[in-house]
């Protein structure tokens, strides 16, 4: 990483966890990286969306736009007033053994007054023709300072074992 | 039976927490985790209905003796 990053937490889950919640993120930064990989323990399908909640608000606030594609089909989503976001997907438990999908969220201005935008890119490789290759793009409207990020899945499931978070604050350089 | 954990992970002291659920968190997965099975049936069903409708028109076509060049063309 270049020398304006700054490593603001990390962390490996070493049992399976219904949610990665950092907290206390400090405002003195430009921009926020959040990046990590990930598996769901859901065995009926070969991927699972992933939801972002921010400074713990459930109100329609977010929107987002994304596509995305396993190898066969396209798909893309637009979504607006909601009250979280969910990106697909990192990989599920029906997925070649041991392999994690990898996500990142840059967050920019995040301390600002203004409205928070997300760039976010997913990506699943499994040795099999299910992979996903994820793009996407958030809002999230707020004046207040991000200072917590909520990851999680809307469909009740849990973040396996080995899954990893890193969150890095960015200084304009 | 040991309940179902949260992390959380406080970026200023970098202490990380596993955190117990409780009654009413677990519900709410137990409840979010039906309703997106039940989404999912009902997209699987969905997709294989569009799926048996296409093959059926693609018999159609053929039927009234479109080639299989002439189909892929439409």
């Amino acid at each position: 990483m270049a020398n304006t990053y700054v490593a603001l937490a990390k962390a490996t889950l070493t049992s399976d966890s219904a949610s990665i919640e950092l907290t206390a993120i400090a405002g003195t930064y430009t921009d926020l990286l959040l990046i990590g990989n990930g598996r769901a323990d859901y065995a009926a399908s070969t991927a699972r969306q992933i939801r972002l909640i921010i400074n713990s608000d459930t109100g329609t606030n977010y929107s987002k736009i994304q596509a995305y594609g396993n190898g066969a089909t396209v798909s893309n989503e637009i979504a607006s007033a909601t009250a979280n976001m969910n990106f697909a997907g990192v990989a599920a438990d029906s997925t070649t053994a041991n392999t994690y999908g990898s996500f990142e969220f840059y967050i920019a201005g995040y301390a600002t007054a203004n409205n928070k935008p997300i760039s976010t890119s997913i990506a699943n490789e499994n040795n099999s023709t299910t992979g996903y290759n994820q793009m996407g793009a958030g809002l999230y409207r707020s004046a207040s300072a991000i200072t917590s990020l909520k990851l999680d899945f809307q469909a009740g499931n849990n973040f396996k074992s080995g899954t990893s978070i890193w969150l890095y604050g960015i200084k304009s350089s | 039976m040991t309940k179902p954990t949260r992390l959380e992970v406080n970026c200023e002291t970098g202490v990380q927490t596993v955190i117990e659920l409780t009654d009413e968190e677990i519900a709410q997965m137990e409840t979010d985790r039906a309703n997106a099975e039940a989404d999912r049936l009902v997209r699987e069903a969905e997709a294989e209905a569009k799926t048996e409708a296409r093959a059926s028109a693609l018999a159609k076509l053929a039927a009234l003796g479109l080639s299989a060049d002439e189909i892929a063309a439409l």
